[in-house]
């Protein structure tokens, strides 16, 4: 018996570490948690709208621009990377599209590069383009899908990839201030990269993905300039500190809200809070970002000049000056906003 | 610098230490070095082979490879009476089982034990080896060896990249 004390030692040893490391709360989760079902809508196609948001939860959206069937991020799965448990699942059912055009992979990281996903997406829509910046390839398997890696050059050059038209949508990979990787230390201390957002364009509209970012004060100003952006999907959290700076590399929720004023878009939906008990309790960045909308509006009345949006979501038409809150449009994890 | 240190890190393992009638069990240690892996799910972008620094995907998607292992007990063999320090040599075929591999995957290879006696001369011998794995990192690996004085061992699989 005393030959296994040692194994049994670091067994013990490593059990702790990941305890430490992956907190017990989420080790007793994985196990013993549930996961809360959304609802799913079961004709998310609309043929009555120029445009289209699904919110899955995390950061999978359905984005319908006209006949254009565009899915980010598949994290469809129950479970990130098999080690954290979603608090709710996926809110979309892929049985209930009838095509998908494009897949858009903003990064490794098990929340966006899910595997489950991939291999549902391979196994409903065989040949679909998955579309990903490079630094991505080493962590795709070889799923039966077209591939498509576009040239950020890491941004090394500026804040715009590759341009490539897609299925016929123009996709621009994007600047984002994050990591690539998907093992923990290949993202965190090695710094492999392969991260973007991406402006996507079709049907003189404008759709911004940001992807997982930590804030920028010249990058996001920059692509409000180059773009007419009609609907920003801005990653908000996990943080901390909500109200103050984010990490390097998420934004904080009043990051996320300078954000949207950088890009100038017509209208912001946020995303990537929701799921995952990380930082906080998982609501608590979109919470926080309501709450600081409202600030800002009573605090400075004096809205900054907006574009007249090219298009209203649905139910607002007749309000005549849209306020900020107007524009920040929160959704539930499987609920859906139609443009007109 | 941070590759070669987790190269370091050693996988724990138990071997039989078995002689005439006694049998008892050792504790040792066992390095995990891969110096070639050609992958079989390696997407267009990326090379088949591997060279040392393995990508863990393209590992546990499916691959067969090389792998060269240091091993050592804590403590001397007393019944076999081999040599605390010995290198095994072999391939491994890897198969992924759950998600692409990632969430599982298992193993199977042959190997070869080039071992000394404690009282000289060379013993080597051949084994068979068997595992699962988590993430293509951490895992359980099972070996069955021909020799009657390390006949098996059982140990843990750690290795990052």
């Amino acid at each position: 018996m005393k030959a296994i004390r040692i194994p049994l030692l670091i067994v013990i040893c490593l059990g702790t570490l990941a305890c430490g490391l992956y907190g017990p709360k989420n080790m007793f989760d994985l196990f013993f948690g549930s996961t809360t079902k959304p609802p799913i809508i079961t004709n998310p196609v609309r043929e009555d709208v120029r445009l289209a948001v699904l919110w899955a939860g995390r950061s999978t959206m359905l984005i319908q621009v006209k006949d254009k069937l565009i899915l980010t991020d598949p994290f469809l799965s129950d479970f990130a990377g098999g080690m954290m448990r979603r608090v709710v699942s996926a809110g979309i059912d892929l049985e209930s599209l009838p095509r998908l055009d494009l897949v858009l992979l903003s990064h490794a990281h098990f929340d966006h590069l899910c595997y489950v996903g991939l291999r549902m997406i391979a196994e409903r829509f065989p040949g679909s383009t998955l579309v990903f910046p490079q630094g991505v390839e080493p962590f795709l398997p070889d799923v039966p899908l077209n591939l498509l890696r576009l040239k950020t050059s890491y941004f090394r050059e500026g804040f715009f990839g590759q341009k490539e038209m897609v299925e016929g949508v123009a996709v621009t990979p994007v600047y984002a201030r994050h990591s690539g990787g998907r093992y923990f230390i290949d993202s965190y201390i090695w710094g492999v990269r392969g991260h973007c957002g991406f402006i996507l364009e079709y049907d003189g509209l404008t759709v911004y993905y940001s992807g997982d970012t930590s804030y920028d004060p010249k990058a996001f100003k920059e692509i409000g300039r180059n773009y007419d952006i009609d609907v920003a999907l801005v990653q908000v959290g996990p943080c901390r500190e909500c109200y103050g700076r984010g990490t390097s590399q998420h934004t904080s929720s009043s990051e996320s809200l300078e954000m949207f004023l950088d890009l100038r878009a017509d209208f912001m939906i946020p995303v990537h809070y929701g799921a995952l008990p990380e930082e906080t309790e998982p609501h608590y960045p979109a919470q926080v970002l309501k709450e600081l909308i409202g600030k800002r509006e009573a605090e400075s009345p004096d809205r900054p000049e907006w574009r007249t949006p090219r298009l209203r979501p649905v139910g607002t038409e007749n309000i005549k000056a849209l306020s900020l809150q107007d524009r920040i449009l929160f959704l539930t994890e499987g609920q859906q906003v139609l443009f007109r | 610098m941070s590759w070669a240190l987790f190269q370091a890190i050693p996988s724990p393992v138990v071997y039989e230490d078995s002689g005439g009638s006694e049998c008892t069990l050792k504790a040792g240690l066992r390095w995990q070095i891969i110096p070639v892996n050609y992958s079989f799910s390696a997407n267009r972008f990326v090379s088949n082979v591997q060279f040392f620094m393995i990508n863990p995907v393209r590992r546990f998607a499916g691959s067969i490879e090389l792998f060269f292992q240091p091993e050592v007990v804590l403590t001397e063999f007393d019944h076999s009476r081999l040599k605390r320090f010995w290198v095994s040599a072999g391939f491994r075929v890897i198969i992924p089982v759950v998600n692409y591999g990632e969430l599982l995957s298992g193993s199977l290879g042959v190997k070869a034990n080039l071992q000394g006696a404690q009282q000289g001369g060379a013993e080597n011998y051949f084994g068979l080896e068997a595992g699962f794995y988590l993430y293509g990192m951490l895992g359980v690996q099972a070996n069955l060896n021909f020799h009657g004085g390390n006949r098996f061992s059982l140990g843990l699989y750690v290795k990052y990249y």
